[in-house]
């Protein structure tokens, strides 16, 4: 008998590895990215000097509701209420922003967690944004795990100019996970687009890298991302990459033990060890070849402001994950990181885990 | 209800008795005594079951008992069929099945963090009992094949609306837990069983599901199957379950998996005569 399960379960694998029966691998293909356009466009300035851009990790418009990833609560699935009062505070933020491109990571746009509202298609309703691209990160019929089932979620760019040539690159998985984890969890990806005004064209990247790797998958997401931005460059192709990049910048003082981390090892969402945070400090190399948003020396000088992430809704934004780089210019002085009131003008903390990044890039 | 009930019942009595005479003629294929998709039940004495079958336990009067042995740990459930034909040679066969399943400790064990969990850990089920009942009418149109029209619906008996249920909206999974979170579900099956040859037999269900929604949610499912009777205790089954419909959500038009079981036998050993 133990002998037939055995076979039966070697059985399903070699099933699922042959089929696709739960559509859960994304190709890599340009038509594997949704483009939106909003029901009731806005016009933007005709010839803008400069563009707004901003990068936001909007947690699937799950608020602070307490999920079970963070360890904080056992949530799993929102109901339609609570999704579009989330949404409606998001939507708030963004046209508080007003940028002319927004990076978004963690969009649901058909997912059972966040009651199958199109998140993208909402905000491009409710914001001044007039088109968008999508490309799925995490995409299921159905996920056999935590009751979360019917999942599509990603990376989204939106901006007020139309997006063409729209692409999604695959990014590695992670490779410590076994080959069932694997079919189920997350795909990584770069998405990137032309965003063209007036014949000057810029390439505009979103990503979002891992976060629980401890097998250098990471790193390995990284430099394929500084691998790209690098061609661009070395082809004199002006671009924006911005993103949730789940790496500290270089030389933080804080990397581990933060106040915010109550996952155990049985959750499988635990932090990784110090020495492997240590470690990642390094990985982030994008700094010393582009402009950012915060430069290196502005977050060395003050880190806690610059702080992007916290899982704790009654805590701080402890850890800087999100990015916004260049090899254009951006107005000095003008990146923000809008962790409240007093910088950004608009509470964030209950939106999201994350707090939104913007600044001003120059366009002539 | 009730009363449109017994009249349906004793209409199918009724055409059962017009056609009283008409018998089957002998099989020409040998007997088959494996269960078959019919109002025709396990003859007294024989059980029969397999890796994924229920176990079926043929009784006196005509009637039949099926349990899922491995699931009734979990989710406790158990059927009774009753042939109320009055000939067992008659072409028209009348038979009706009456079941129920209590869910809720499968469902529990479900919700769970992790791998398996099918349904969210903070969801937990009340308790639910479900009522199935079944009417089989068959027609054996040739000594060895049949066909039957089967009319079912299922209660949720306690009224215990599951109104948190998160249902797994795949067209395999929906209809079959549909009542949970319903007062009631309707089924109408088209079965057709019988024998190739010798040892190789047949059967499938075309089988309609229909779910009273704001609109009606449908599934259409089409299970045929074959099976090779090495003998009359161990029999091979290879088939496919494939199903469509307009369940919210589902994101495939159609869903097809390979169904397979090893099914066995054996019959009530008969005491000896004392001489």
């Amino acid at each position: 008998m133990m002998k037939l399960k055995f076979s039966i379960s070697i059985f399903a694998l070699l099933f699922l590895a042959a089929c696709d029966p739960f559509h859960t691998k994304i190709e890599d293909q340009e038509f594997t990215v949704i483009q939106y356009e909003a029901r009731n466009k806005t016009t933007p300035t005709a010839t803008p000097s400069t563009l707004k851009i901003a990068t936001w990790n909007i947690k699937f418009g799950g608020g602070r509701i307490d999920f079970f990833f963070d360890c904080h609560g056992d949530r799993v699935l929102m109901t339609k209420t609570e999704v579009l009062e989330n949404m409606t505070g998001v939507a708030a933020k963004v046209r508080n922003m007003n940028p002319d491109v927004i990076f978004l990571q963690e969009v649901d746009i058909d997912s059972k967690r966040s009651a199958y509202v199109d998140q993208v298609q909402y905000l491009l309703d409710n914001t001044d944004l007039n088109y968008a691209v999508y490309a799925s990160q995490w995409q299921a019929d159905y996920v056999p795990s935590d009751g979360v089932g019917q999942v599509n979620s990603g990376n989204a760019i939106l901006s007020k100019y139309p997006l063409n040539n729209a692409e999604r690159i695959a990014l590695p998985l992670i490779a410590e996970q076994s080959g069932l984890v694997q079919y189920f969890y997350l795909r990584r990806n770069i998405l990137l687009a032309d965003l063209t005004i007036n014949n000057k064209t810029v390439k505009v990247l979103n990503t979002h890298t891992s976060a629980y790797s401890s097998d250098g998958t990471k790193k390995e997401q990284l430099e394929i991302i500084q691998k790209r931005v690098a061609d661009l460059d070395a082809a004199n192709i002006p671009f924006i990459l911005g993103g949730d990049f789940n790496n500290l910048p270089p030389n933080s003082t804080t990397y581990c033990n933060f106040d915010d981390d109550v996952c155990t090892e049985e959750s499988g969402y635990a932090s990784l060890p110090c020495d492997v945070l240590l470690e990642e400090l390094s990985n982030m190399q994008i700094y010393a070849s582009y402009e950012a948003a915060i430069p290196q020396a502005k977050y060395e000088s003050n880190q806690s402001i610059y702080g992007t992430f916290t899982s704790d809704k009654d805590g701080f934004w402890n850890r800087k994950l999100d990015y916004i780089f260049t090899n254009g210019d951006f107005v000095d002085g003008a990146g923000m990181v809008h962790q409240g009131v007093s910088s950004g003008g608009m509470a964030t903390m209950p939106l999201s885990d994350h707090c939104p990044i913007t600044t001003i890039f120059k366009w002539n | 209800m009730k009363t449109k009930i017994s009249y349906i019942i004793v209409l199918m009595m009724s055409v059962n008795v017009i056609f009283a005479q008409d018998t089957i003629p002998e099989k020409t294929e040998g007997n088959n005594v494996w269960h078959e998709n019919s109002a025709k039940v396990l003859k007294q004495g024989r059980t029969e079951s397999g890796l994924f079958a229920p176990m079926r336990i043929g009784l006196k009067n005509q009637m039949e008992l099926s349990v899922h042995p491995i699931w009734f740990f979990v989710m406790p459930n158990a059927k009774l069929k009753k042939n109320w034909t009055l000939n067992d040679n008659n072409k028209f066969q009348v038979a009706s099945e009456h079941g129920f399943t209590f869910p809720t400790i499968l469902l529990n064990l479900l919700a769970k963090n992790g791998t398996g969990g099918i349904f969210p850990a903070d969801q937990k089920a009340p308790a639910i009992l479900t009522l199935n009942n079944k009417v089989i009418m068959s027609y054996f149109y040739h000594p060895d094949h049949s066909v039957s029209l089967k009319l079912g619906m299922e209660f949720n008996a306690l009224a215990s609306m599951y109104n948190g249920f998160a249902p797994v909206e795949l067209l395999i999974a929906y209809p079959r837990t549909a009542s949970y979170s319903r007062f009631y579900t309707g089924e109408i099956a088209l079965a057709f069983s019988g024998t190739f040859v010798k040892k190789v037999g047949y059967d499938g269900d075309i089988k309609l599901f229909l779910i009273p929604d704001d609109k009606l949610t449908w599934v259409l499912e089409w299970n045929p199957k074959v099976y090779y009777n090495v003998s009359d205790k161990f029999r091979i089954m290879a088939g496919a379950l494939v199903t469509t419909g307009n369940i919210p959500h589902e994101k495939a038009a159609v869903r097809a998996i390979p169904v397979f079981d090893l099914q066995y036998s054996f019959n009530k050993s008969k005491k000896k005569k004392k001489k």
